[in-house]
């Protein structure tokens, strides 16, 4: 089946062709066919019955001649081909035929002439006659439905060949917009054709391929507008990046430097009564030599210690961003060896349990920035609670066959519900007088996730809290 | 031909006093039928449809010998009427006024058929005979022996009355 818009106006006439003409042919066929039986049928015998008492008046008076001229009348119709009558005793009074040529199946008719006066038969009368007619109806009925239909047949084709010839601009211009592409200016679609519908639809077409050109440069103008804005935002939140990483790593610094002076306290103690030791000696006499190597020992372990803290600060704050397998053992003891004095001072001890041994990939310092975040923020919350003088860190590296899961619990009272959804957001700190930036946590989250391709989650224990790296195995 | 020499002797037959069986068997079958074919003695029967055979003395033989036909032609019984049938002089029938049909076997010479003849009319009784002769003096109804036998009508009397008659009586009737 077709589905052009000329296959179906094909489809639909002839289908409204057929279910005009094959109804009224069908109602012909059967109804008139019967209705014109019967008409047939009742016209001969109201004909013999206006006949039949002239016939037995003829009878009665026995004339022959008047009699025969009456039979005859029958021929009048032309459907009668035999008319004859035939007495009680099967003597026929009148015969004849009428020589139809075409009348082939014939219906006879027979009926009794009465003697009104004696009731007696007086004769039987028969007819024998043919619905030829209703044929030869039916035939030219026929015939005229075949002519009807030849005409309609070529009435069609007229139709066709025209709507053919004016539709065949929409394929062209079918194919037109078939062929337009979004990415270039096309041409007006030309067409020769008058037709008022067809101008119509390619005007239409011409306007709507015109807007859409016209679109198409409004969107190049706003992607471009887009794409610039969006640089400029990348540009911007990369500069936010930038500085949020600075005032992270400046905060850290600040607490570094705080540890260095932690740190250093003990050293230059030592160094101040190691000094204060060759004065005095000095000024007493009593210096040797063995004293003045022994405090210049002394002297330069303590410079050599307070040495090795300059370097690994140093060499926590150098701008290497080499991402390396590493142990993260390491820089975990590292960075309690920079805050071991001061949790000391502050009364926290600390445990790490290694319970296996898988490396991370990743940039060292921004791992061990993250150690020192949540250690820092741990130290503080044991420090905040009143209610106790001493506290714990614990440390804990696990893993399974895909992950490193380490997990820094404290005691410092957890962190609260209401605000446990909040405590990644960048400047968001619960640290009073200015001790908090509140970048700590986020940047943490982000070098995590974007850097170590991991995540930091936490929860809170029955002590404190207890933050959770999960970060994919190296090896 | 014996047929036709008898045919055409019917008539001298007819013209004397004693009438022949054949003729007489051909009247007895069409003339009862003949009256009823006329509308306004049709409407006047209520059951019975009674002829009278109006004959003299010199033809009564005739007239049994007719009636006899008649009722051996219809056993009594005519459209589902009875039929009856009284052979009756001229007097008598002068006297009788509700009768359906008067069969006439005179002369036309009679000197009483004219009264007869205008009594009938006036009370619309049909008159039927087997002589042409006594249509011309007024009777309704003849016989003509020809090749056939076809019914003579008088016209004028027809009219005069009036009598209607059936078309087809009247197509194959001879007008006098």
């Amino acid at each position: 089946m077709t589905h052009s818009l000329i296959g179906k106006f094909a489809w639909v006439f002839w289908l409204l062709y057929i279910a005009v003409i094959a109804p009224i042919f069908i109602f012909i066929q059967i109804n008139v066919s019967s209705v014109l039986n019967e008409s047939e049928t009742a016209k001969i015998e109201l004909v013999t019955q206006t006949l039949k008492p002239i016939i037995s008046t003829y009878l009665t008076f026995d004339q022959q001649d008047m009699l025969s001229d009456t039979m005859r009348t029958f021929f009048q119709n032309p459907n009668i081909l035999d008319v004859s009558l035939i007495d009680a005793n099967h003597k026929v009074i009148f015969e004849q035929h009428y020589p139809h040529s075409k009348i082939q199946d014939t219906t006879t008719f027979s009926t009794p002439v009465i003697d009104t006066f004696t009731h007696k038969v007086q004769a039987t009368l028969v007819i024998n006659y043919s619905n030829n007619f209703v044929r030869d109806l039916q035939s030219k009925l026929f015939l005229q439905l075949l002519v009807l239909s030849l005409f309609a047949l070529m009435i069609f084709s007229i139709t066709y060949w025209y709507f053919r010839k004016q539709f065949f601009v929409l394929r062209l211009l079918s194919n037109w917009m078939g062929n337009y592409s979004i990415d270039k200016t096309s041409e007006p679609f030309k067409s020769d054709n008058s037709n008022v519908e067809i101008m119509t639809i390619t005007s239409s077409a011409n306007k709507m391929l015109e807007s859409i050109d016209s679109y198409r440069c409004q969107m190049e103008q706003i992607t471009n507008e887009l794409e610039n804005r969006v640089e400029y935002e990348i540009v911007k939140r990369r500069e936010k990046e930038q500085l949020l990483i600075h005032q992270s790593r400046l905060a850290a610094m600040g607490e570094m430097i705080e540890n260095i002076a932690h740190q250093w306290r003990q050293p230059l103690n030592i160094i101040s009564l190691a000094i204060t030791n060759i004065n005095m000696k000095r000024t007493l006499g009593s210096l040797e030599d063995d004293e003045i190597d022994k405090n210049n020992a002394i002297i330069n372990n303590n410079l050599a210690f307070m040495s090795n803290t300059i370097d690994d600060f140093r060499n926590f704050f150098n701008m290497d961003k080499e991402s390396l397998h590493f142990d993260p053992l390491q820089p975990i003891q590292e960075i309690f060896s920079l805050l071991g004095e001061q949790l000391r001072y502050a009364n926290i001890t600390y445990q790490i349990h290694k319970m296996c041994d898988q490396e991370i990939l990743g940039v060292i310092n921004e791992f061990k920035q993250v150690i020192l975040n949540i250690v820092n923020n741990a130290q503080d919350a044991i420090k905040s609670k009143q209610d106790q003088s001493e506290g714990k860190i614990e440390i804990t590296l696990r893993c399974d066959t895909s992950h490193l899961y380490i997990d820094i619990s404290d005691t410092g009272g957890g962190v609260a519900p209401e605000i446990s959804q909040r405590i990644f957001e960048p400047y968001f700190t619960t640290k009073l007088h200015n001790k908090g930036t509140g970048i700590g946590l986020y940047m943490s989250k982000v070098i995590i996730e974007q850097h170590f391709e991991g995540s930091l989650s936490v929860h809170n224990t029955d002590e404190g809290a207890l933050f959770t790296l999960s970060i994919p195995s190296s090896r | 031909m014996k047929k036709i020499i008898f045919l055409f002797f019917v008539p001298l037959l007819l013209w004397g006093a004693a009438y022949d069986a054949t003729l007489l068997q051909i009247g007895a079958k069409i003339f009862p039928k003949v009256a009823l074919m006329e509308k306004g003695t049709q409407e006047r029967i209520q059951s019975t449809v009674n002829f009278m055979i109006v004959a003299p003395p010199t033809n009564k033989e005739s007239a049994r010998l007719l009636s006899e036909m008649i009722q051996r032609q219809y056993g009594g019984l005519l459209s589902d009427y009875s039929l009856t049938f009284s052979i009756i002089s001229m007097r008598e029938a002068l006297e009788i006024k509700n009768t359906h049909g008067f069969i006439l076997l005179m002369e036309a010479e009679d000197s009483m058929l004219p009264l007869l003849l205008e009594h009938a009319h006036r009370n619309k009784i049909l008159t039927f005979c087997f002589d042409p002769a006594l249509l011309q003096k007024g009777a309704d109804v003849s016989l003509y022996i020809g090749r056939s036998v076809k019914p003579y009508i008088n016209l004028t009397t027809l009219k005069q009355v009036p009598f209607t008659f059936e078309y087809g009586f009247l197509k194959l009737s001879q007008p006098y």
